[in-house]
């Protein structure tokens, strides 16, 4: 019987097989046509939103702001390209399998890098393509170089995080660069985010001078139509040359990162990732302590295995990071009534919530819970204490500012902040489906009704104490969302086998 | 006295199967039972029905004379249940994973923590303290685990397939320790599909195919004087009817 090597495109179409399956789980005929009907209805809109368009008002396009567009989208490529580099290098634990076979190891680490370009690309290309052909039927045929920009940008981010993590690997180790890999990734994403909204973070003087700066000569030089920063979106827009750099230099990054990757395979460096889990340090370690009560034990226990875990902090903090410019908005623009409480209700409630996901459908020992003689009701109010506890600590001070404020009200401020942290930590634990913190790291969330009624339920509780002090109506309708969120969670939980 | 285990008329359906259909078993204290049957005979769903993991949809079970469906705490205390695929929290360390258990039994802080050291030491483990259980391999998360339904010295232990990921000296570690807790007057029972573990340090032996229990008893009970194998015994009981 004969063999033949598995080709790229063998190997590339396995690639997006797999993908294709992440994203669409089960249901995949209902996915597709969905993913089909919301493109139509893209290209519908773009075509709409365009048509008064003209020629000249193509070519006046601000470049600052496409740069910034295209800068966002090419940084959140590179985000998404560091979680997939991670995901394929330490977790699919099928190195062994594919290097195993009789495949040369640049073929296999080419479609890998191709694999995480074509996913990485696929949100920016799924919302962004739609303008550039209703932008190509209005006449503007040079705006289908969005195609070769964007898989040069993806191809780019693709090799910078393979050869990042292959890195990391080399300095910090399989298992410290396979969680490195991810908080990369997620920081990237997640600093890139906050830039953006920087400006409106600032004082009103610094915003004003800022603009005289822009406006002055030095200022054009470098953030003007001409200015070299925006050449990603000359590129973009279909200039030959910016184009044929892009390309060029995602050529060679892809190049680089197959051939190192190759290398440090036939090295042996990365048999390290494989065999990464069965490695211990040993030793003594610190000794732990026997004779808490049942509560000490159970929250000791929960908060141990959140902060020795940075995938878990980065998935209860990353939304309050993505959430903090409404704190600051809050905080500065706080004419009347105070912002900040509402603002802190709100983010309390979703840290709650982030931490009783992981304590409820975080356990990873549901068994040793079930068979031991505690009862069930009480292990589920002690894990509910574990995330409300370090909420509650994070709002005092905010509770503490709001009494000191003149016509504050903390009493109001803390009734709605117990409301949201306690609604929060219920509806994740009502919705809890056991063993997904070992999954955290291959995507794993809570469920989307779950984390939508969570989120409503402190959004809920925010407007709430917001129209409490604001006095408005608006509490009312506050409060009945508040306290609906708990109801509407008790009633879509799971139910038990 | 009581039996160790009393199961009557136990069944348990998902959707349409019957993965356990009007069981009757019982358990004298002090054996090593063995539970065998080949694959979704029902073991599992048996052993996770008694540790109360599992409501029934109909029958009873009793351990050591507590009704697991009336009093399922009282049967909790006395039991320890270690399920095929050990469920170990991944950055804790193993005496912190021991110092939670022994604090969901409630045991007493000082007897615990030096109970817990032995057993670390008995199974191998001690030298590994200070890492996290996320670093061990297959046999040495089944040695925690092993060593955590230990803690609380039950009286009923129930293990599924214990000897999974073992290696040689190991299960033989294991195997001992086992009969050693027969022979002191605990009971033991497990399910394994290794028929020579069976045979070998199994006092008692059921054999389970769809749900029920088909024969029981000692070897030499199974065996009715004949010179079979266990391995003769268990595939004419359980082969399937074309």
């Amino acid at each position: 019987m004969s063999a033949r090597a598995a080709s790229l495109g063998f190997l590339v179409a396995f690639e997006a097989k797999l993908a294709w399956r992440r994203l669409a789980g089960e249901r995949r005929r209902i996915a597709i046509a969905a993913l089909l009907i919301f493109w139509l209805g893209l290209h519908a809109a773009a075509f709409h939103g365009l048509a008064g368009l003209r020629t000249e008002a193509f070519s006046r396009m601000p470049m600052a702001a496409v740069g910034l567009a295209t800068l966002f989208a090419a940084f959140a490529m590179l985000a998404t390209a560091f979680g997939l580099a991670a995901h394929g290098l330490f977790e699919r634990r099928d190195l062994d399998l594919v290097f195993g076979a009789p495949v040369p190891a640049r073929t296999v680490w080419a479609a890998r890098a191709i694999a995480i370009a074509s996913t990485s690309a696929a949100f920016p290309a799924y919302f962004g393509l739609p303008f550039a052909h209703a932008a190509a039927w209005h006449g503007e045929a040079r705006l289908l170089a969005a195609y070769p920009a964007l898989a040069a940008v993806a191809i780019l981010s693709s090799a910078v995080a393979l050869l990042a993590t292959l890195a990391l690997v080399r300095i910090a180790g399989p298992r410290r660069a396979l969680v490195l890999a991810q908080v990369l990734g997620a920081l990237v994403g997640a600093v890139v985010f906050l830039a953006f909204q920087a400006h409106s973070f600032l004082p009103e003087a610094w915003r004003a001078a800022s603009g005289t700066w822009m406006d002055s000569p030095s200022g054009k030089a470098w953030v003007g139509d001409a200015s070299p920063l925006w050449s990603l979106s000359r590129a973009l827009v279909g200039d030959p040359l910016p184009l044929a750099g892009l390309v060029a230099t995602a050529a060679a990054a892809f190049a680089l990162a197959v051939r190192i990757a190759a290398r440090a395979h036939a090295k042996g460096a990365l048999e390290a990732i494989a065999m990464s889990r069965s490695r211990g340090a040993g030793g003594a370690g610190q000794p732990a302590r026997f004779g808490r009560s049942l509560a000490g034990t159970v929250i000791a226990k929960e908060w141990r295995l959140i902060v020795r875990d940075p995938r878990a902090i980065l998935h209860t903090l990353l939304p309050l990071l993505y959430l903090a410019p409404l704190l600051i908005a809050g905080v500065r623009r706080g004419e009347g009534a105070s912002l900040m409480a509402p603002s802190v209700v709100v983010l309390a409630g979703f840290l709650a919530g982030g931490l009783a996901w992981l304590a409820a459908s975080g356990e990873e020992a549901p068994d040793l819970l079930s068979g031991s003689p505690v009862r069930p009701a009480r292990l589920v109010t002690l894990k509910a204490a574990s995330a409300c506890l370090p909420a509650m600590a994070v709002a005092l001070p905010f509770i503490a500012l709001e009494a000191l404020r003149e016509g504050g009200a903390p009493i109001v401020f803390a009734a709605c902040l117990a409301g949201s942290i306690g609604a929060s930590a219920y509806v994740q634990i009502a919705g809890a489906e056991p063993g997904a913190r070992r999954d955290l790291g291959r995507g794993s969330q809570p469920g989307r009704w779950i984390s939508l009624i969570e989120h409503l339920g402190a959004a809920g509780w925010g407007l709430a104490c917001w129209g409490a002090i604001a006095p408005s109506a608006w509490a009312f309708a506050g409060l009945g969302i508040g306290l609906g969120a708990p109801v509407a969670a008790f009633l879509a939980r799971p139910r038990a086998a | 006295m009581s039996a160790a285990l009393e199961i009557r008329g136990l069944a348990k359906r998902f959707g349409a199967t019957r993965a356990v259909d009007g069981l009757d078993l019982e358990v004298p204290a002090g054996e090593l039972f063995a539970l065998l049957g080949p694959n979704g005979a029902g073991k599992t769903t048996t052993l996770r029905l008694v540790a109360g993991l599992l409501a029934p949809d109909a029958g009873s079970i009793r351990v050591a004379g507590h009704d697991v469906a009336a009093d399922p705490l009282a049967a909790k205390r006395i039991l320890a249940f270690l399920p095929d695929e050990p469920q170990l929290y991944a950055k804790l360390r193993p005496l912190e994973y021991l110092a939670f258990v022994a604090g969901l039994w409630g045991l007493e802080p000082g007897e615990a923590g030096g109970r817990a050291r032995e057993l670390l030491a008995l199974l191998g483990l001690e030298g590994t303290q200070g890492d996290y259980v996320e670093t061990y391999s297959r046999g040495m998360k089944q040695k925690l685990a092993l060593a955590g339904a230990l803690l609380h010295d039950p009286a009923v232990m129930i293990l599924d397939e214990p000897l999974t990921g073992l290696d040689a000296a190991s299960a033989r570690l294991v195997k001992d320790l086992l009969a050693a807790r027969a022979a002191s007057g605990r009971t033991v029972i497990l399910s394994t599909h290794i028929l020579e573990v069976a045979e070998r340090v199994a006092t008692r032996l059921a054999i389970l195919s769809r749900g029920r229990v088909v024969a029981g008893g000692t070897m030499a009970q199974l065996r009715a004087g004949s010179d079979r194998t266990l391995e003769d015994i268990f595939l004419e009981l359980t082969r399937e009817s074309p």
